[in-house]
């Protein structure tokens, strides 16, 4: 299998077939990611393929200071940050949340899915450190590099993330009581 | 077909409604561009005043007439109005029909006028 850096030389000089490699290398990472914090399976689809648009589009900005991978996390970051961005403006209008709830979702209620559901409530930095943190378990330095934070910072705000979760965890076993 | 190829498939019918999109706003705002470029040149009134500039003109084939007032001319300045307006020929002839002419002249101190 060929390189990234080989495979964006190949798709800047007019070959699709390079930009088709690419999704194919990373699709099934971006997938999971995005289902872990969005719950809704087609919305996390739609999140998906604007990845990889995004990628078709803004590839000739990409400077190869960064691994591709890294530009690749952020431009998946900067989707749910905006999905859920528009999730809060349609709540403001009155729509429903997840009106199409598939059928595996609604079902699935158990702790670690209620976990997501509550780190989806986080302040936007706060959860995109959860979602790199924990659910693609990468270390502090590459988390610091994707979001363009220092090392520190991005502990000290996974620090009061972890805060945030075990406060709204127990304000929801309590309204379950 | 495989769910990876639909995958590629769907992102590549995205790129291609992006792509779509973003002619149409291109041609949208060209097309705003231009307006507002032919606005500028024809200055406004030309576009938006044709038909009333049409209604007017049907007003100028319309013949005016005035009337022309003259207050008595003295004896002077029916003198030089004759000499200068008039030929030579039509001054004799004027001033043989017309007794106030022929006065006129007969007045006139030829020594001191020459």
């Amino acid at each position: 299998m060929e390189d990234d850096t080989t495979l964006i030389h190949g798709f800047l000089n007019g070959d699709i077939h390079c930009f088709n490699e690419l999704i194919r290398k990373h699709e099934s990472w971006v997938h999971v990611m995005v289902n872990q914090i969005v719950k809704h399976r087609e919305d996390s689809e739609d999140i998906a393929q604007d990845v990889f648009v995004k990628v078709y589009f803004s590839l000739k900005k990409f400077r190869f200071e960064s691994e591709f991978k890294t530009w690749l996390y952020r431009i998946v970051i900067n989707r749910i940050n905006n999905y859920f961005r528009k999730q809060k403006l349609l709540s403001w209008f009155g729509y429903e949340l997840y009106e199409d709830i598939t059928p595996e979702a609604s079902e699935s209620n158990n702790e670690s899915d209620k976990l997501f559901s509550l780190a989806s409530q986080l302040p936007a930095t706060q959860r995109n450190i959860v979602l790199l943190r924990i659910y693609q378990d990468l270390p502090f330095k590459a988390i610091g590099k994707i979001l363009s934070i220092s090392e520190n910072s991005a502990k000290v705000s996974f620090h009061k993330a972890k805060q945030n979760l075990r406060q709204y965890w127990e304000q929801s076993n309590e309204q379950e009581i | 077909m495989n769910k990876k190829s639909e995958f590629i498939q769907a992102v590549h019918q995205k790129i291609k409604q992006k792509k779509q999109q973003r002619v149409n706003l291109l041609t949208i705002g060209t097309s705003i561009f231009l307006i507002i470029i032919m606005m500028t040149i024809h200055q406004d009134d030309t576009l938006f005043l044709t038909e009333p500039l049409s209604i007017l003109s049907d007003f100028y084939d319309v013949e005016v007439y005035t009337w022309e007032y003259l207050e008595d001319m003295t004896k002077d300045e029916i003198f030089s109005y004759l000499l200068e307006d008039e030929s030579v020929y039509e001054f004799i002839d004027f001033a043989e029909q017309d007794e106030e002419i022929k006065t006129i002249i007969n007045s006139i101190n030829w020594e001191t006028t020459q």
